[in-house]
């Protein structure tokens, strides 16, 4: 069990991936689309699109209820948007309304849901092979079967750990903001986190030899 | 490597930069020499690398028509309900919709009133008494205004009446015509009177009417957007 005594400090470096998290939609653009300018609303959807369509695929794992749920998420959006006062960034307060969006979803058709999504597999194993002509072919091999068994893992993880992991290591949120958007403590956030990553450290060491310590290219 | 204080929670925390500036400095000291946490640190690293290759799914071509066009009929209510707004809250708007109210209830008034009165007396005295009532109640109205003393009401009454009775001094052709206008209309002075302030108080009466009874009826109880 972690120690109980633990702090978060807000700390300046800590930024996770790129693009969705650091992205911020302009309050003129905001105030324009409350307006009723349906071409700044559209240029919401562009920009925050792919984000929300990744974590509803992510929590959901599956195209089409995804999709569902990410025009769900944007109804949702444009509804509360006049409501949007700024005291949170954009984006933040946006996943919030789109993770409630997707978690309802997913709790809604639970019964029939299936762990994996076997067309993001076959995606995936389509993307690896067109990648990393430079390395050897047991290189290759190796970083693939690593991934696969990687988003294996992260198929079968609780949702709330799923969901942590993916705002904070594909939208790079974070720990501050996730805790905003899930609506939880901090502290929950670091441990649902921990834990998420804990499982899939240990599924990925035992399903294959010398686990994923591998020496990086 | 034993049991050391250090857990998978401290590792991870630390790669994520969550620790306090104290113990991130404690447990960086503690790794150069405690190899299982070390492969720890490696192993999340690792992990956090992972994870950040995995690719992304590309967005449905047609999902931002798709969202737009889910949009659509939501902005098209919006905007109706804009206008709907703007119109509501137009001066015009609710002046046309407050007179044919004040019209109705004056009409009823006064027809009430003709009747009662045509059942206490005859039905040939009615409009005698009417028009008697209603002088009455002119001349009561100007003694109270009067009694008032209003030094403001007097300014205004003398300067108008003055207006009226413009200097005969004046002459040529079309001025001579305009005070024989004015002279015909002192004649009338009364009646002109009478009708500019009825007219005056009857709108003042319309907009209040206007204004009271568009909250009441047409109020939709929206929030303005
Ligand atoms: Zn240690």
């Amino acid at each position: 069990m972690p120690p109980s005594n633990y702090t978060y400090p807000a700390k300046k470096k800590e930024r996770g991936r790129k693009d969705i998290a650091t992205l911020d939609i302009s309050q003129s653009l905001i105030d324009q689309a409350i307006q009723g300018n349906s071409e700044s609303f559209e240029t919401i959807v562009r920009l925050t699109q792919s984000g929300i369509y990744n974590l509803a695929f992510r929590i959901l794992n599956n195209r089409e209820e995804a999709q569902d749920a990410t025009q769900e998420a944007f109804v949702k959006l444009y509804q509360a948007l006049p409501s949007f006062r700024g005291e949170a960034r954009f984006t933040s307060w946006f996943y919030r309304i789109a993770t409630n969006v997707c978690l309802d979803c997913y709790r809604r058709n639970k019964k029939k849901r299936e762990n994996t999504a076997p067309e993001y597999m076959e995606h995936l194993l389509l993307l690896l092979t067109s990648n990393g002509q430079n390395s050897n072919p047991e290189q290759i091999y190796q970083d693939k079967q690593k991934l696969l068994r990687l988003q294996k893992a992260i198929d079968e993880l609780p949702v709330k750990y799923r969901t942590v992991i993916v705002l904070r290591h594909m939208e790079g949120f974070s720990y501050q903001e996730i805790a905003e958007i899930m609506q939880v403590p901090v502290q929950t956030v670091g441990t649902f986190l921990y834990r998420g990553k804990a499982v899939l450290l240990k599924k990925l060491n035992s399903s294959k030899e010398g686990g994923i310590r591998v020496e990086r290219v | 490597m034993k049991e050391c204080k250090w857990t998978h929670h401290d590792v991870t925390a630390y790669l994520d930069h969550q620790l306090s500036d104290l113990k991130e400095e404690l447990l960086k000291q503690h790794l150069k020499t405690c190899n299982h946490c070390q492969q720890l640190r490696e192993e999340y690293d690792e992990l956090n690398h992972l994870l950040v290759q995995l690719p992304r799914e590309p967005v449905p071509e047609d999902l931002t028509k798709n969202i737009m066009s889910t949009i659509q009929p939501l902005a098209n209510l919006q905007k109706a309900s804009i206008e709907e707004t703007n119109q509501e809250l137009s001066w015009w708007g609710f002046l046309l919709r407050g007179i044919p109210l004040l019209v109705s209830f004056s009409m009823i008034g006064v027809i009430t009133w003709i009747i009662y009165l045509g059942q206490k007396y005859t039905w040939q005295e009615t409009p005698l008494l009417v028009w008697q009532s209603i002088t009455q109640m002119w001349n009561g109205f100007w003694s109270i205004l009067h009694l008032a003393g209003n030094k403001f009401s007097q300014f205004f009454y003398t300067t108008w009446d003055t207006a009226f009775t413009l200097p005969e001094r004046s002459t040529g052709p079309l001025l001579s015509k305009f005070n024989l206008l004015l002279t015909k209309a002192t004649a009338y002075q009364k009646v002109i009177e009478l009708t500019i302030l009825a007219v005056v108080a009857w709108i003042i009466i319309a907009l209040i009417t206007a204004f009271i009874s568009s909250r009441i009826c047409f109020d939709h109880g929206e929030e303005r957007i």
